[in-house]
Formats: structure tokens, C-alpha cells, sequence
């Protein structure tokens, strides 16, 4: 086991009132976001709201329109910057007849102090991966050859672009095994997902974008919180038109026996409730998961 | 006892000036760790070594042994064949190679990834040069042997030297034409490009053995490979129409245009 790494006292990355802008366009508009040592942020965000733009300028592929863009203090197309950072894209087809075994000793080749060949496989468990040819491999094993090639140079910053999308189950829950493994050694990680059930197993911090800003960041917990409604389910003789009229019930609805009630004020709900219906039983209230709040939030922006 | 901690702002260039440096080593170990799986892709890759070595063999065993028939050659003759032939070999795996070898990798988001990765500045491209001078290296090597055994052509050892050496180095401007191709299209559209340029370059550059139409002889010398030619020519010790040096200028030159134009259109879309 290796030892943390020294963190770095700054923000690993960081984006300062950047814009970005394609014509009429405005992909970017003032980005302020920080990514700090050691912590596994997670950028989610509807499409077209700016990630896949924030994510390019973050590598140095593109120069921002306006604002300044960091990793480590410098600019990203320094290649000392650079060669702190691993990262694996999406919509990337590597040569077919490459092996697996090659292609991550060419990317840690570009590294000053890559990890030996055999730490590689055994941490993004693909050693049965190494000798085959990349074009062999489903598309799972794809994912994890790429994300082993992400992780093979020791980046301080890795930065994971849809990294599970195609992985099975059990592929998954490794990757976020050995993401958590390099987060306790000391690596900063940026993701960006669709499954927001991934942010929420894995994210210390949460960032959402839209229209090329950040509308909300904060923990799993806060941004759910956000999110002022929660859901009360329970088995009652009621019906939905009889709560609907509610002062604090948003909605009710009925599935099968069980009466579903989205509300702002869950326990002045619940003492009228019982009061009203002395049979209920099998009460449960829970509070809006990440994807209620996610969506929530966006919807609120698009209006 | 009081904790003092350092402001970020002091720290900061201490730590960035403790990122350990690239060693020289590691840097050219990563240029040799892209140019030997190059080399070891185009040998895994039968449908492109097929055609840029069994090819060039071919045309010389029929132009350079079949029609000669038994009678002795003209030496002359026969070394303008020789070097017509050697030269046609060297021009397809640059402009092959790189024309759709970049334009796939391009398209397929490889060119990108290694953007953003670490990658010494252009690593993949000068892998690409080495693979391609490998590549002519082994098929000049097989045809003056070809040439030497089978065709009674006589060749001093200077002479097959400075004819390999002509060769090797002339693999560069027609990579940098492949190059050129390879930013401006499509993996897709890459191959019907790439024959569209060279077939008609090779006819009418002058390189096989049959004379040219009049008016397209002089023609031919606005073709790259038309001065490629004159130079292996003068390698081989036989007179040519321009002075070398000239043609040598040509091809830098044309090297020169084909990397400026390749790199403005990569800055501009990547």
C-alpha cells in the first residue's frame, strides 16, 4: 500500500468566471468551480449544459472564451500540468489490434513515475485483460483497459468521463472500489455520470451545471436538501382526492393499496393523517433522492 | 507551542516547483515506447504490409526480370528501372501510413486522447515516420536483393548505401503529405483520397518504366516523387535531369508546406 500523496495546497483545478462561447452560442457562462485535493467531485448536469465544454477546457483542448482555467496552478496546456493528470474520454476507439498489456505501457510511457505494469492490473483487476487484443473485448472490458490506461501514470488529478456507462454490475461496483482505493492514497477525482445512484455512492461533493453555470454544489446530502419536498407512502383508506386539497401536499396519488403523497411539510402531513385515518398502517417517509432533487433543480433553471 | 500554517499563496510555487522533471531518458523512452508499437502495429496488419511490400516486388519482378526476357540488360537501363521502383516503394507506406493511419486515429478519438494525455510533443506522429522508414527500409532491402540476384544488375556497395540512405530519408515528405491528408479527411474518406493522389503522382512523376506522353514530361516534374527519383538517380550514379540539389530543396520545401498547413488545420480543429 502506498502512502497518501502530499496534497496540494491550492485547488487541484479550478475554473474562474470562464466563458466559452461557439458563435451566438454560449456553451460557458462564468464557470466558477474548484476542484480540491483529494476529494471526488461529481459534475452532473443535463445535456447541452456545459459539461462536455468545462471537461475540454479542463484537459487544454480548448482555450476559454474569457476566465481562466487551472490544474495545479498552471495552465492545462503545460505539459507539467498535464503530466499529473489521467483520463479516460468517452467515445474513444483505441487501435483494435493493440493488447491491452501494450496500450497502458504506451500511456505510461508519458509519465515521469508510472506504476509498475503488474499494480496496474492487479488494482483495475484486468489482468486476465493484458495479453489480449483491445478489438477482442466487450465492452465492459473496454471501459476498464481505458480506465486502467487513466490510472496508470499516478495522476494527482484523474478525471473519468462516463467511466461506467456499458459495465456490467459486478465491473462496476469494482471500478468504484478501486476509485475509492485511490481516493483514500490521495488522488483528486472528477467525474461526470448519468447514473446519479454513482454520485451518490461515491461523491464527497456534487456540482450540477446548467446553462453553463453552476445552479448547485455542495454533498449528496445538501443538494438533496435542496429539495424541500419528501414522500410519504402508507396503506390507508383514503383516497388521493381526499389529501390533495391539503394545505402542504403537492401531490397524491394512489399505487395499488399504498396512498403516495409528495409533500413540503412531512410531519404535519403524517399527524393529520393518522389522525384522520385510525386503520393506517405501514407508514414510510422518505426524503427526494439526488435524481428527484437533479431534476428538480434543472427544471427550475429551464424556466 | 503554536501551529503555523503556510498560506497557499507562499506554498504554492514551492510545490510546483517540486513536480518532479521528465528525465531525458523517459522522454525518449516514450518516443521509442510509440515508434516500437508503430512498427509492431503495421507488422500485425497484413492488409497494409501486403500492399506496400508485395506490390513494389511485384511490378519489379515483371518489369525488371519478365519482359527483360534473357538477353543481358542495358545497365543504365536496368538501374533506372531499379530506382523507379525502390522509389515507388518508399512513397507508399508514408503516404499510406500516415493518410489513413492519422485520419482513423483522428476520427476515432485517439488523436484527442493523446492531446490530453501526457504525450511528448508529437510522439504518435514520429512513430508513425519511424514505422514507415522501417517499412521502406525492409522492402529496398529486398528488391536490391531481388535486383542484385535475379535481375544481373550490379550494384557497388556504395552505391545500393547511398540508394537505401536516399530512400529511407525520402519516406519524410511523402509522410507529411500523408500527414496533410490525414488532418484535412475522414477515416472513411482517407483511402479513396489517398490512391486518388498517388496512383496518378506515380504514373505521371515518371517512375515506372515507360516513357510518358511529351507533354507530360515535363509535367512530371511538379510532382514530389518526380525529385525523389532524380535523387535516387544520382545515388545510383546515373545522370539526371535537374541538379539534385535542386531536387533535394524541392522536397524539403514541399515537406515544409505540407506540416505547415497540416499544423494550422490540427491547432484549428484538433
Amino acid at each position: 500500500m502506498y502512502a497518501p500523496q502530499p496534497l496540494y495546497p491550492g485547488p487541484v483545478a479550478s475554473f474562474t468566471g470562464v466563458y466559452k462561447r461557439y458563435g451566438n452560442v454560449h456553451a460557458l457562462d462564468g464557470l466558477d468551480l474548484e476542484v480540491r485535493p483529494g476529494e471526488l467531485l461529481a459534475i452532473l448536469g443535463p445535456n447541452g449544459a456545459g459539461k462536455s465544454t468545462a471537461i475540454s477546457l479542463l484537459l487544454g483542448l480548448q482555450e476559454p472564451s474569457q476566465g481562466q482555467v487551472a490544474i495545479f496552478g498552471e495552465s492545462p496546456r503545460m505539459m507539467d500540468a498535464r503530466r499529473k493528470l489521467g483520463v479516460m474520454m468517452q467515445e474513444v476507439t483505441l487501435a483494435p489490434d493493440m493488447r491491452v498489456r501494450e496500450l497502458i505501457d504506451t500511456t505510461s510511457s508519458y509519465y515521469v513515475d508510472p506504476m509498475p505494469m503488474h499494480e496496474v492490473l492487479d488494482l483495475t483487476q484486468t489482468a486476465s485483460l493484458a495479453n489480449k487484443p483491445y478489438g477482442k473485448l466487450s465492452g465492459g472490458q473496454k471501459r476498464l483497459s481505458q480506465f486502467a490506461m487513466a490510472i496508470c501514470g499516478r495522476p494527482k488529478l484523474l478525471f473519468l468521463d462516463e467511466p461506467t456507462v456499458g459495465l456490467d454490475v459486478q465491473a462496476r461496483e469494482r471500478m468504484w472500489f478501486t476509485l475509492r482505493e485511490l481516493v483514500k492514497r490521495g488522488t483528486s477525482i472528477v467525474l461526470t455520470t448519468h447514473y446519479l445512484e454513482e454520485a451518490e455512492a461515491l461523491a464527497d461533493r456534487v456540482v450540477v451545471l446548467a446553462k453553463g453555470r453552476v445552479i448547485a454544489s455542495g454533498t449528496v446530502n445538501e443538494i438533496r436538501s435542496v429539495v424541500a419536498r419528501k414522500k410519504i407512502s402508507c396503506v390507508t383508506a383514503l383516497e388521493p382526492r381526499d389529501v390533495r386539497h391539503w394545505s402542504g401536499v403537492q401531490d397524491a396519488r394512489r399505487d395499488q393499496q399504498r396512498l403516495e403523497i409528495t409533500v413540503t411539510n412531512a410531519e404535519k402531513i403524517v399527524r393529520q393523517l393518522l389522525a384522520t385515518d385510525n386503520d393506517l398502517t405501514e407508514l414510510e417517509v422518505s426524503r427526494a433522492g439526488l435524481a428527484e432533487a437533479f431534476n428538480e433543480l434543472t427544471q427550475e433553471t429551464a424556466q | 507551542m503554536s501551529t503555523v500554517m503556510p498560506s497557499p499563496s507562499l506554498t504554492l510555487p514551492a510545490v510546483r516547483n517540486a513536480s518532479p522533471r521528465m528525465p531525458i531518458s523517459r522522454l525518449l523512452r516514450a518516443y521509442w515506447t510509440e515508434a516500437r508499437y508503430e512498427v509492431l502495429r503495421t507488422l500485425r496488419t497484413p492488409a497494409f504490409l501486403i500492399p506496400t511490400i508485395a506490390l513494389p516486388v511485384m511490378l519489379y519482378v515483371f518489369f525488371g526480370i519478365v519482359l527483360q526476357g534473357s538477353k543481358p540488360p542495358n545497365p543504365q537501363i536496368a538501374l533506372q528501372v531499379l530506382s523507379g521502383f525502390t522509389m515507388f516503394s518508399v512513397i507508399g507506406p508514408g503516404v499510406f501510413g500516415l493518410g489513413i493511419g492519422f485520419a482513423m486515429e483522428r476520427q476515432h478519438g485517439i488523436v484527442t486522447l493523446k492531446r490530453a494525455q501526457p504525450m511528448p510533443f508529437a510522439a504518435n506522429l514520429i512513430g508513425k515516420l519511424f514505422s514507415a522508414m522501417s517499412i521502406s527500409l525492409l522492402v529496398i532491402t529486398l528488391l536490391l536483393t531481388i535486383a542484385t540476384t535475379f535481375a544481373h544488375v550490379e550494384l557497388t556497395a556504395g552505391q545500393a548505401a547511398r540508394a537505401t540512405l536516399v530512400g529511407v530519408l525520402g519516406v519524410v515528405p511523402f509522410c507529411a503529405l500523408g500527414l496533410l491528408i490525414g488532418s484535412l479527411v475522414s477515416g472513411n474518406g482517407a483511402p479513396a483520397i489517398v490512391n486518388l493522389i498517388f496512383f496518378p503522382m506515380i504514373y505521371l512523376s515518371g517512375l515506372f518504366p515507360f516513357p510518358l506522353p511529351k507533354a507530360l514530361q515535363t509535367a512530371a516534374m511538379i510532382w514530389p516523387a518526380f525529385h525523389l527519383n532524380q535523387l535516387s538517380l544520382a545515388a545510383l550514379g546515373l545522370p539526371t535531369q535537374l541538379n539534385p540539389w535542386i531536387s533535394a530543396e524541392v522536397l524539403i520545401g514541399f515537406a515544409g508546406v505540407c506540416l505547415y498547413f497540416a499544423a494550422r488545420r490540427l491547432m484549428r480543429v484538433g
